[in-house]
Parts: structure tokens; C-alpha cells; sequence
């Protein structure tokens, strides 16, 4: 995988949630009586939300088209920001999905800066682009070592044993006049305590230990593996997925470099047809709920389309100057001393709007 | 790429790591970052929303339309003074469902369709390695007629 193509797979499928989160807004707005919505809300609504959306492809098509463009990466995300806090004041709830990709993309400037901070001017944008990529690579992973602590700060190891909470989780998700094999598998892991337990076990471990995806190639691409392991199994017994992560994890994670070479009218003509599949799947999807199968699909699509584009390369110098570690070790030092004020000074999370709302009993 | 340079991305992705966790977990849902909270706690239960008629038989709400239901324009299933408990519910579930009854309500002069009861069906587990058991809660009384009549 190639700094590049880290970055334009990035691009794609954040360019595609950035185009949905209107969309979906307006779906959920739908349910909602109109008096209910607020001036925010209306920000990720029609026109607004649109000419935000396409204000924030436009700078996100040009972060793709070109190494190093950071200041477009940015307003992208800034954009992507404001339309999400609209979406939270008409559901009452944030679309976490859309927030894993918005944490790749900080992730990939996070480390865009601290390569800036550490070479200094020394800097070539293929060093800062490469950095930017393992930066994207463990914002990525970060995104599931949060949720395993989350689980482990609100349940502690219990979370990783019970035999209960997997399986009332998928009880809930489940329709109860469905029929068929997949119905049969679903009804007996819901029967089973040691099926649940087991369940409960294996995402723990593999959401803690996503922070593996940081240490090389083969084991990103073995963790790479579980974790879409994890989100195959979430959708097939709940119908939840989070499709734009779960392209970005097969885009960032597989081995794609040890395929054979598909001619590029084969690879064309690949990313069209799941493009296509993806889009007339969701426009004949009668629920929200079905459509992150689709987007799936459109997000693979535009990825396998984004990684047709060729990359411009910067006319630099052939040896990147060397790193100065002792720049490093201050500019690290710095961030973690940050972050320790950070965590010392008293805050106040914000929680999830849904939380102030209703109260934790019910929950 | 050389070691030194495959160390030092391993180490600029350990902070990234660091920071995304710390910053999300000090200041909680804040674009882009967030604590990716769902399903962290252990409930004793959890329940849907879905349709009985009178024979007892139950299924999905969205396989009836016409919908005739007091007060149905305010209908939701979520949220407070509810008349069945609501813990371990869903809230965008219920949501869901409340919308496709709202926006599946029969036509002015529709002929009223068969009884059905709308009921918080709630799953717990008497013995927490056994299998499932459930009751179920009447939310409210509605005529509605099934899609494939």
C-alpha cells in the first residue's frame, strides 16, 4: 500500500459520507415533526447541507488529487464537523460511523504535523506524506482500542465474560417473523450463553488489540483481517455496520500489492460495477437500516476508482534528508505532556445528546 | 522502507493512538472524536416494538400499512412517559418504527383494517447461560392491514 493510495482511499470515502450525511439527515428529518428542529438542525439540511457537502468534496477531491495538500484535508474535516452536529440536533443522536472516518482523516493530519514539527524544513512531502499515512493507519485503529476501553471503563472485564449482553443485543435487532438459515444461525447464538460469552470475548480482544495495526504490514494485515472478521459477524447478526471504516480497513490492511495485475479496463470496469450495485441497492432499499450494505459497495467502488487515478509526484531531492530524533523526542514529548494536562484537568465529557434526554435506567 | 524509518512511523502512530484515545475520552462526542460508547454497558434486558394481532401471532410492525392509531400523528415509542418500561430499548429502533407507522397511516375514508396491538416485546434471560425468555407490553391499540393482503 502506497502512501498515495492510503490518502485517496481516505479522500473517497470521506467524500462519499460528506455527500450522505445530508441525505440521511433529510431521511431522518422525515420522522420528525418540523417544529421540533432546531436552526442547527437545519444546517445539514436542504440547501445547506448540500452546498456544505459539496464545498467539502471539492477541497477533499483536491486533498486527493495532489501529496501534502493538508489546509484542503482540514477544511474537509472542519465541514464534515459542522454537518454532523446539525445531523446530532435532528436525530438526538451523532453518526458514529461518519465519525471513523473523520478520526482517520485527523488522524492523517495529526501525523502530517508532527512529521512537519519533527523534519522542520528539511521536510520533503513524500517523508510528510508518509508519516501522514502511518498517522491515518493508527487514527484507524485508535477508533476500536476507544470503544474497548469504553467498554472496559463502563463494565470492566465482566464485559469480555458475560454470557447476556451480546445476545440481548442481537435479540433486540432481530425481526421476530424472520425465517430461513440465517435465521436459524441468529436464533441458536441467541439460545447459546457460551455462544454469547464467546462473542463478547472476541470483540473485546479485537477491538483493544486494534492498536497492532501500528506495528508493520503483516500484522495490519492479520488484525486487518479480524477486524473485519468483527464487522461481518456485527452485520450479519444485527444488520449494524460501520461501511466506510470497514472499506478503509480492507483498503489500509489487505495486501493488495500481491494481487495479480488486473489490466485497467478490468479494474475500470470493476469499480463501475460496484459503484452501480452499491447505488441500485440503496435506491431500492426500503429502510435506513439497509443501506450500509449498499454504501459498502459504492465506498469500495469509489476506492477501487480513487486508486486508478495516477499520483503526482513532487519533483524532490531522491534522499530524504535523515530524521532528527532529538526534534522528535520533543516534539513527542511535547504532545504527551499536553495530553497529560489534559487528562488531569477536571472536564466534563459531553455526552451523547441521546443521554441527556433520556435517562440512564431506560437505557 | 529502512528500520529506523519503519520505527519512527510505529512511534508517531503510538502517539496518534495516545492522543485519539485521550482527547475522546476527556472531551466526549466532538467531531471527530468520539468514545464509540454503543452497547458498553451490561443490560439485564432489551426490548423491539412490534405488532400482535388477535390470534397472538407477532410480527414486524413494517409489514402492515393503512395504520389507524390514537394520536397518531404524536406516536413514538421512545423517549419519556411511555406506558411499557423501556430499558435495554433502542432508541433509533423505536424511532424507526414509530416513522413507518406515521408515515404508513391509512387515507382519509380507508376501511379500518384488522385489530392489532402494538407491544414492547422485552427479552431477558431467567438463567443468564440459558436461553431467552420474553413478555410483552401493549403499547397501543391500532387497525392496520397487512402488506400482502
Amino acid at each position: 500500500m502506497t502512501d498515495g493510495r492510503i490518502r485517496r482511499a481516505l479522500a473517497a470515502v470521506f467524500a462519499l459520507e460528506l455527500i450522505a450525511t445530508p441525505y440521511l439527515a433529510a431521511r431522518f428529518a422525515s420522522l420528525k415533526d418540523p417544529s421540533d428542529l432546531d436552526a442547527f438542525a437545519r444546517v445539514a439540511l436542504w440547501p445547506w447541507g448540500y452546498v456544505l457537502a459539496a464545498a467539502g468534496v471539492t477541497l477533499v477531491a483536491r486533498f486527493a488529487l495532489r501529496p501534502g495538500r493538508w489546509i484542503e484535508a482540514a477544511g474537509a474535516l472542519a465541514i464534515a464537523g459542522v454537518l454532523q452536529e446539525g445531523f446530532g440536533h435532528i436525530v438526538g443522536v451523532y453518526f458514529e460511523p461518519f465519525f471513523q472516518t473523520g478520526a482517520i482523516l485527523f488522524g492523517w493530519l495529526a501525523g502530517f504535523g508532527i512529521a512537519a514539527a519533527t523534519y522542520g524544513r528539511a521536510a520533503t512531502t513524500r517523508e510528510l506524506e508518509r508519516v501522514a499515512a502511518a498517522g491515518a493507519i493508527a487514527a484507524l485503529g485508535a477508533v476500536y482500542v476507544a470503544a474497548g476501553l469504553s467498554k472496559l471503563a463502563a463494565s470492566g472485564l465482566s464485559w469480555a465474560t458475560d454470557p447476556t449482553h451480546v445476545r440481548l443485543m442481537i435479540l433486540a435487532h432481530r425481526d421476530v417473523d424472520a425465517s430461513g438459515a440465517r435465521d436459524a444461525i441468529v436464533g441458536a447464538i441467541a439460545d447459546s450463553g457460551a455462544a454469547g460469552a464467546v462473542l463478547a470475548f472476541c470483540s473485546l480482544v479485537i477491538e483493544v488489540g486494534a492498536f497492532a495495526l501500528i506495528l508493520g504490514p503483516r500484522t495490519r494485515a492479520a488484525w486487518g483481517a479480524l477486524l473485519l472478521a468483527f464487522h461481518a459477524g456485527l452485520y450479519a447478526l444485527t444488520g449494524i455496520l460501520f461501511a466506510g471504516g470497514a472499506v478503509l480497513i480492507a483498503a489500509f490492511c489487505l495486501p493488495w500489492h500481491r494481487l495479480p495485475a488486473l489490466p485497467r479496463s478490468a479494474r475500470i470496469g470493476a469499480a463501475a460495477a460496484l459503484v452501480a450495485a452499491g447505488a441500485i441497492a440503496a435506491a431500492t432499499s426500503a429502510h435506513i437500516s439497509d443501506l450500509p450494505g449498499p454504501v459498502f459497495l459504492i465506498g469500495a467502488g469509489l476506492v477501487a476508482a480513487a486508486w486508478l487515478l495516477p499520483e503526482t509526484t513532487e519533483s524532490e531531492p531522491a534522499d530524504a534528508p535523515g530524521l532528527d530524533l532529538r526534534r522528535f523526542a520533543i516534539v513527542g514529548g511535547a504532545l504527551l505532556a499536553l495530553l497529560a494536562v489534559l487528562w488531569l484537568v477536571p472536564t466534563t465529557p459531553r455526552a451523547h445528546p441521546l443521554d441527556e434526554r433520556t435517562p440512564p435506567s431506560s437505557r | 522502507m529502512d528500520d529506523r524509518a519503519r520505527d519512527i512511523t510505529t512511534a508517531v502512530g503510538a502517539l496518534i493512538v495516545i492522543t485519539y484515545v485521550v482527547i475522546a475520552f476527556e472531551i466526549g462526542e466532538r467531531y471527530p472524536f468520539a468514545r464509540f460508547r454503543m452497547f458498553q454497558d451490561l443490560p439485564d434486558a432489551s426490548s423491539r416494538v412490534i405488532a400482535r394481532d388477535p390470534s397472538g401471532d407477532v410480527r414486524e410492525v413494517a409489514r402492515y400499512v393503512a395504520w389507524q392509531c390514537p394520536a397518531i400523528d404524536d406516536l413514538r415509542f421512545d423517549g419519556p412517559e411511555q406506558p411499557c418500561p423501556t430499558a435495554g430499548s433502542y432508541p433509533e429502533l423505536d424511532q424507526r418504527t414509530a416513522g413507518w407507522v406515521r408515515d404508513h397511516a391509512a387515507g382519509a375514508g380507508s376501511a379500518p383494517g384488522e385489530q392489532i396491538d402494538i407491544v414492547r416485546r422485552t427479552y431477558y434471560f431467567p438463567n443468564r447461560w440459558g436461553p431467552p425468555s420474553h413478555h410483552d407490553c401493549v403499547v397501543t391499540t391500532c387497525t392496520a392491514s397487512r402488506h400482502d393482503d
